[in-house]
Protein backbone atom coordinates (compact mmCIF):
# COMPACT_ATOMS: atom_id res chain seq x y z
CA UNK A 1 0.00 0.00 0.00
CA UNK A 2 1.61 3.10 -0.97
CA UNK A 3 0.82 6.52 0.43
CA UNK A 4 0.38 10.08 -0.96
CA UNK A 5 -2.12 11.60 -3.22
CA UNK A 6 -3.83 8.80 -5.39
CA UNK A 7 -3.08 9.11 -9.16
CA UNK A 8 -6.66 10.78 -9.69
CA UNK A 9 -5.38 14.02 -7.47
CA UNK A 10 -1.43 13.35 -9.04
CA UNK A 11 -3.29 13.94 -12.04
CA UNK A 12 -5.31 16.32 -11.52
CA UNK A 13 -2.00 18.66 -10.06
CA UNK A 14 0.15 17.58 -13.16
CA UNK A 15 -2.91 19.20 -15.25
CA UNK A 16 -2.41 22.24 -13.64
CA UNK A 17 1.15 22.27 -14.51
CA UNK A 18 2.43 20.76 -11.31
CA UNK A 19 5.76 18.69 -12.53
CA UNK A 20 6.78 17.51 -9.29
CA UNK A 21 3.15 15.77 -9.10
CA UNK A 22 3.53 14.14 -12.71
CA UNK A 23 7.18 12.96 -11.44
CA UNK A 24 5.24 10.73 -8.22
CA UNK A 25 3.35 9.57 -11.22
CA UNK A 26 6.75 8.43 -13.13
CA UNK A 27 7.65 6.93 -9.64
CA UNK A 28 5.33 4.87 -8.97
CA UNK A 29 4.39 3.49 -13.19
CA UNK A 30 8.16 2.83 -14.00
CA UNK A 31 8.01 -0.32 -13.30
CA UNK A 32 5.04 -1.41 -15.45
CA UNK A 33 5.38 1.16 -17.97
CA UNK A 34 9.08 -0.44 -18.59
CA UNK A 35 7.66 -3.82 -18.83
CA UNK A 36 5.13 -3.16 -20.88
CA UNK A 37 7.08 -1.61 -23.67
CA UNK A 38 9.28 -5.04 -23.37
CA UNK A 39 6.28 -7.12 -24.27
CA UNK A 40 6.22 -4.86 -27.08
CA UNK A 41 10.21 -4.13 -27.60
CA UNK A 42 12.91 -6.95 -27.51
CA UNK A 43 15.76 -4.42 -26.53
CA UNK A 44 15.62 -2.55 -23.23
CA UNK A 45 16.96 -0.05 -24.68
CA UNK A 46 14.73 0.79 -27.32
CA UNK A 47 12.06 -0.40 -24.34
CA UNK A 48 13.02 2.71 -22.55
CA UNK A 49 13.31 5.01 -24.68
CA UNK A 50 9.43 4.17 -25.93
CA UNK A 51 8.67 3.88 -22.48
CA UNK A 52 10.36 7.43 -21.68
CA UNK A 53 8.48 8.92 -25.10
CA UNK A 54 4.86 7.33 -23.84
CA UNK A 55 5.55 9.22 -19.86
CA UNK A 56 6.19 12.87 -21.77
CA UNK A 57 3.47 12.41 -24.45
CA UNK A 58 1.36 11.57 -21.10
CA UNK A 59 2.38 14.75 -19.26
CA UNK A 60 1.22 16.73 -22.65
CA UNK A 61 -1.92 15.44 -22.61
CA UNK A 62 -2.74 15.03 -19.17
CA UNK A 63 -5.52 17.12 -19.32
CA UNK A 64 -7.37 15.21 -21.38
CA UNK A 65 -7.11 12.29 -18.44
CA UNK A 66 -10.44 11.90 -17.11
CA UNK A 67 -9.47 10.88 -12.93
CA UNK A 68 -12.59 8.93 -12.77
CA UNK A 69 -10.53 6.28 -15.01
CA UNK A 70 -8.11 4.43 -13.67
CA UNK A 71 -4.35 5.93 -14.56
CA UNK A 72 -2.83 3.07 -15.36
CA UNK A 73 -4.43 1.91 -18.43
CA UNK A 74 -4.37 5.53 -19.45
CA UNK A 75 -0.59 5.37 -19.55
CA UNK A 76 -0.18 1.88 -20.59
CA UNK A 77 -1.76 2.67 -23.71
CA UNK A 78 -0.32 5.78 -24.73
CA UNK A 79 3.50 3.57 -23.88
CA UNK A 80 2.27 0.79 -25.88
CA UNK A 81 1.24 2.91 -28.54
CA UNK A 82 4.80 4.59 -28.55
CA UNK A 83 6.57 1.10 -28.53
CA UNK A 84 4.49 0.43 -31.82
CA UNK A 85 5.45 3.33 -33.03
CA UNK A 86 9.05 2.75 -32.08
CA UNK A 87 8.98 -0.56 -33.45
CA UNK A 88 7.97 0.48 -36.88
CA UNK A 89 10.36 3.14 -37.13
CA UNK A 90 13.30 0.68 -35.91
CA UNK A 91 11.82 -1.93 -38.22
CA UNK A 92 12.29 0.42 -40.95
CA UNK A 93 15.94 1.09 -40.40
CA UNK A 94 17.36 -2.12 -39.76
CA UNK A 95 16.01 -6.11 -40.54
CA UNK A 96 18.01 -8.09 -37.87
CA UNK A 97 16.29 -9.43 -34.80
CA UNK A 98 16.69 -11.39 -32.15
CA UNK A 99 17.61 -15.17 -32.93
CA UNK A 100 15.62 -17.43 -30.73
CA UNK A 101 18.80 -19.45 -31.05
CA UNK A 102 19.54 -17.66 -27.94
CA UNK A 103 18.03 -19.74 -25.98
CA UNK A 104 20.22 -22.73 -26.64
CA UNK A 105 23.12 -20.90 -25.89
CA UNK A 106 22.59 -19.21 -23.02
CA UNK A 107 24.66 -19.66 -19.84
CA UNK A 108 24.66 -22.73 -18.15
CA UNK A 109 22.31 -23.54 -15.28
CA UNK A 110 25.93 -24.24 -13.46
CA UNK A 111 27.44 -20.51 -14.56
CA UNK A 112 24.67 -18.62 -13.80
CA UNK A 113 22.44 -17.96 -10.73
CA UNK A 114 18.74 -19.79 -11.17
CA UNK A 115 16.75 -16.25 -11.29
CA UNK A 116 18.95 -15.26 -14.03
CA UNK A 117 18.89 -18.35 -16.46
CA UNK A 118 14.76 -18.22 -15.59
CA UNK A 119 14.88 -14.72 -16.39
CA UNK A 120 16.77 -15.26 -19.95
CA UNK A 121 14.71 -18.20 -20.89
CA UNK A 122 11.64 -16.57 -20.25
CA UNK A 123 12.14 -13.07 -21.75
CA UNK A 124 13.96 -15.60 -25.44
CA UNK A 125 10.54 -17.20 -24.80
CA UNK A 126 8.41 -14.51 -24.59
CA UNK A 127 10.38 -13.17 -27.39
CA UNK A 128 8.76 -15.24 -29.30
CA UNK A 129 4.83 -15.06 -28.96
CA UNK A 130 2.64 -12.93 -30.75
CA UNK A 131 2.99 -9.53 -29.42
CA UNK A 132 -1.22 -9.82 -28.32
CA UNK A 133 0.61 -13.37 -26.26
CA UNK A 134 2.79 -11.01 -24.89
CA UNK A 135 0.93 -8.15 -23.81
CA UNK A 136 -2.35 -10.26 -22.33
CA UNK A 137 0.38 -12.78 -20.11
CA UNK A 138 2.34 -9.55 -19.10
CA UNK A 139 -0.97 -7.22 -18.01
CA UNK A 140 -3.05 -10.15 -16.79
CA UNK A 141 -0.10 -12.02 -14.54
CA UNK A 142 2.71 -9.82 -13.88
CA UNK A 143 0.68 -6.77 -13.57
CA UNK A 144 -2.45 -7.46 -12.33
CA UNK A 145 -4.89 -6.00 -14.68
CA UNK A 146 -8.41 -8.00 -15.37
CA UNK A 147 -9.27 -9.51 -18.10
CA UNK A 148 -11.78 -6.99 -19.33
CA UNK A 149 -9.33 -3.90 -18.92
CA UNK A 150 -6.65 -6.26 -21.01
CA UNK A 151 -9.78 -6.62 -23.58
CA UNK A 152 -10.69 -2.31 -23.70
CA UNK A 153 -6.68 -1.74 -24.03
CA UNK A 154 -6.08 -4.27 -26.78
CA UNK A 155 -9.21 -3.56 -28.53
CA UNK A 156 -10.43 -7.32 -28.18
CA UNK A 157 -13.30 -9.15 -26.15
CA UNK A 158 -13.07 -11.13 -23.42
CA UNK A 159 -12.60 -14.63 -24.86
CA UNK A 160 -9.75 -13.77 -26.86
CA UNK A 161 -8.20 -12.52 -24.57
CA UNK A 162 -8.57 -15.30 -22.28
CA UNK A 163 -7.39 -17.96 -25.69
CA UNK A 164 -4.14 -15.32 -25.73
CA UNK A 165 -3.03 -15.38 -22.29
CA UNK A 166 -4.01 -20.02 -22.52
CA UNK A 167 -1.58 -20.09 -25.72
CA UNK A 168 1.11 -17.73 -23.88
CA UNK A 169 1.13 -19.65 -20.62
CA UNK A 170 1.29 -22.90 -22.25
CA UNK A 171 4.38 -21.84 -24.25
CA UNK A 172 6.02 -20.15 -21.11
CA UNK A 173 5.28 -22.95 -19.20
CA UNK A 174 6.85 -25.26 -21.41
CA UNK A 175 9.58 -23.21 -21.27
CA UNK A 176 9.94 -23.69 -17.83
CA UNK A 177 9.26 -27.43 -17.59
CA UNK A 178 12.02 -27.80 -20.40
CA UNK A 179 14.62 -25.68 -17.83
CA UNK A 180 13.27 -27.87 -15.05
CA UNK A 181 14.16 -31.47 -16.76
CA UNK A 182 17.43 -30.03 -18.02
CA UNK A 183 18.48 -29.34 -14.68
CA UNK A 184 16.77 -32.33 -13.11
CA UNK B 1 -4.58 -26.49 -18.85
CA UNK B 2 -7.35 -25.38 -21.20
CA UNK B 3 -9.06 -21.76 -21.93
CA UNK B 4 -11.97 -22.94 -19.37
CA UNK B 5 -9.53 -23.26 -16.72
CA UNK B 6 -8.48 -19.55 -17.05
CA UNK B 7 -10.34 -17.59 -14.90
CA UNK B 8 -9.82 -14.50 -12.95
CA UNK B 9 -7.31 -16.07 -10.70
CA UNK B 10 -3.62 -14.99 -11.50
CA UNK B 11 -0.94 -17.81 -12.12
CA UNK B 12 1.20 -16.28 -9.54
CA UNK B 13 4.61 -17.76 -9.97
CA UNK B 14 4.54 -17.42 -13.42
CA UNK B 15 3.22 -13.35 -12.60
CA UNK B 16 6.25 -13.27 -9.96
CA UNK B 17 8.73 -15.11 -12.69
CA UNK B 18 7.86 -12.64 -15.62
CA UNK B 19 8.22 -9.72 -12.88
CA UNK B 20 11.80 -10.82 -12.20
CA UNK B 21 12.96 -11.86 -15.44
CA UNK B 22 12.18 -7.99 -16.88
CA UNK B 23 13.32 -6.44 -13.67
CA UNK B 24 17.08 -5.04 -14.02
CA UNK B 25 16.98 -2.94 -10.81
CA UNK B 26 16.96 0.50 -12.87
CA UNK B 27 13.29 1.44 -12.19
CA UNK B 28 14.22 4.44 -10.18
CA UNK B 29 17.27 5.36 -12.83
CA UNK B 30 14.46 5.62 -15.52
CA UNK B 31 12.28 7.55 -13.35
CA UNK B 32 14.99 9.80 -12.62
CA UNK B 33 16.03 10.19 -16.47
CA UNK B 34 12.08 10.71 -17.18
CA UNK B 35 11.92 13.72 -14.81
CA UNK B 36 14.99 15.36 -16.20
CA UNK B 37 13.62 14.73 -19.66
CA UNK B 38 10.07 16.70 -18.31
CA UNK B 39 12.60 19.17 -16.52
CA UNK B 40 14.38 19.93 -20.21
CA UNK B 41 11.15 20.02 -22.08
CA UNK B 42 9.57 22.47 -20.07
CA UNK B 43 12.47 24.37 -20.24
CA UNK B 44 12.65 24.06 -24.29
CA UNK B 45 8.59 24.61 -24.10
CA UNK B 46 8.78 27.60 -22.86
CA UNK B 47 10.78 28.92 -25.54
CA UNK B 48 8.82 27.46 -27.67
CA UNK B 49 6.19 29.38 -26.84
CA UNK B 50 7.82 32.27 -26.56
CA UNK B 51 9.23 32.22 -29.92
CA UNK B 52 6.25 31.15 -31.38
CA UNK B 53 4.68 34.01 -30.38
CA UNK B 54 7.52 36.72 -31.21
CA UNK B 55 6.71 36.72 -35.15
CA UNK B 56 2.63 37.64 -34.06
CA UNK B 57 3.73 39.96 -31.57
CA UNK B 58 6.16 42.29 -33.29
CA UNK B 59 3.24 42.34 -36.25
CA UNK B 60 0.75 42.99 -34.14
CA UNK B 61 2.76 46.09 -32.06
CA UNK B 62 3.80 47.34 -35.89
CA UNK B 63 0.17 47.37 -36.53
CA UNK B 64 -0.66 49.21 -33.74
CA UNK B 65 2.38 51.71 -33.90
CA UNK B 66 1.47 52.40 -37.65
CA UNK B 67 -2.92 52.83 -36.65
CA UNK B 68 -1.82 54.94 -34.22
CA UNK B 69 0.73 57.05 -36.53
CA UNK B 70 -2.07 57.28 -39.23
CA UNK B 71 -5.02 58.27 -36.65
CA UNK B 72 -2.58 61.06 -35.89
CA UNK B 73 -2.29 62.16 -39.75
CA UNK B 74 -5.71 62.04 -40.29
CA UNK B 75 -7.51 63.16 -37.33
CA UNK B 76 -7.45 67.66 -37.46
CA UNK B 77 -5.93 69.23 -34.58
CA UNK B 78 -8.91 70.85 -32.71
CA UNK B 79 -8.81 74.57 -32.19
CA UNK B 80 -8.16 75.34 -28.67
CA UNK B 81 -9.68 78.72 -29.20
CA UNK B 82 -12.94 77.21 -29.81
CA UNK B 83 -14.99 75.75 -27.15
CA UNK B 84 -17.04 73.21 -28.46
CA UNK B 85 -18.71 70.98 -26.01
CA UNK B 86 -20.96 72.03 -23.57
CA UNK B 87 -18.61 71.62 -20.59
CA UNK B 88 -16.00 73.97 -22.73
CA UNK B 89 -18.73 76.51 -22.87
CA UNK B 90 -19.65 76.69 -19.65
CA UNK B 91 -16.58 77.07 -18.43
CA UNK B 92 -15.78 79.44 -20.86
CA UNK B 93 -18.85 81.74 -20.53
CA UNK B 94 -18.76 85.15 -18.52
CA UNK B 95 -21.38 86.76 -19.83
CA UNK B 96 -24.46 84.73 -20.76
CA UNK B 97 -26.04 82.06 -17.91
CA UNK B 98 -25.70 78.57 -17.86
CA UNK B 99 -28.94 78.27 -18.09
CA UNK B 100 -28.98 79.49 -21.69
CA UNK B 101 -25.84 77.71 -22.85
CA UNK B 102 -27.56 74.34 -21.84
CA UNK B 103 -30.51 75.05 -23.47
CA UNK B 104 -28.95 76.21 -26.43
CA UNK B 105 -26.80 73.22 -26.09
CA UNK B 106 -30.24 70.76 -26.38
CA UNK B 107 -32.06 72.28 -29.01
CA UNK B 108 -29.16 73.91 -30.98
CA UNK B 109 -28.76 77.67 -31.82
CA UNK B 110 -32.08 78.48 -33.51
Amino acid sequence: MRGGPDDAELARRAAEGDADAFGVLVDRHAGPARRVARAVLDDPHDADDAAQEGFLAAWQAIDRYDPRQPFAPWLLRIVINQARDLRRRRTVRTTTSIPLSVEASGPSPEAATDAALIGDRLRVALAGLPERQRMVVMLFDAEGWAHGEIGGLLGIPDGTVRSELHHARRALRQTLEGLWKERS
Amino acid sequence: MSIESIGPERDAELGALLRAAFDDGADAAFAARVRGALVRERREGTWDVLAHWLRPGLAAAAAIIFAVLVGMQLTPLRDLDQPESLADRLLAAETTTGSDIVLSGLVGDR
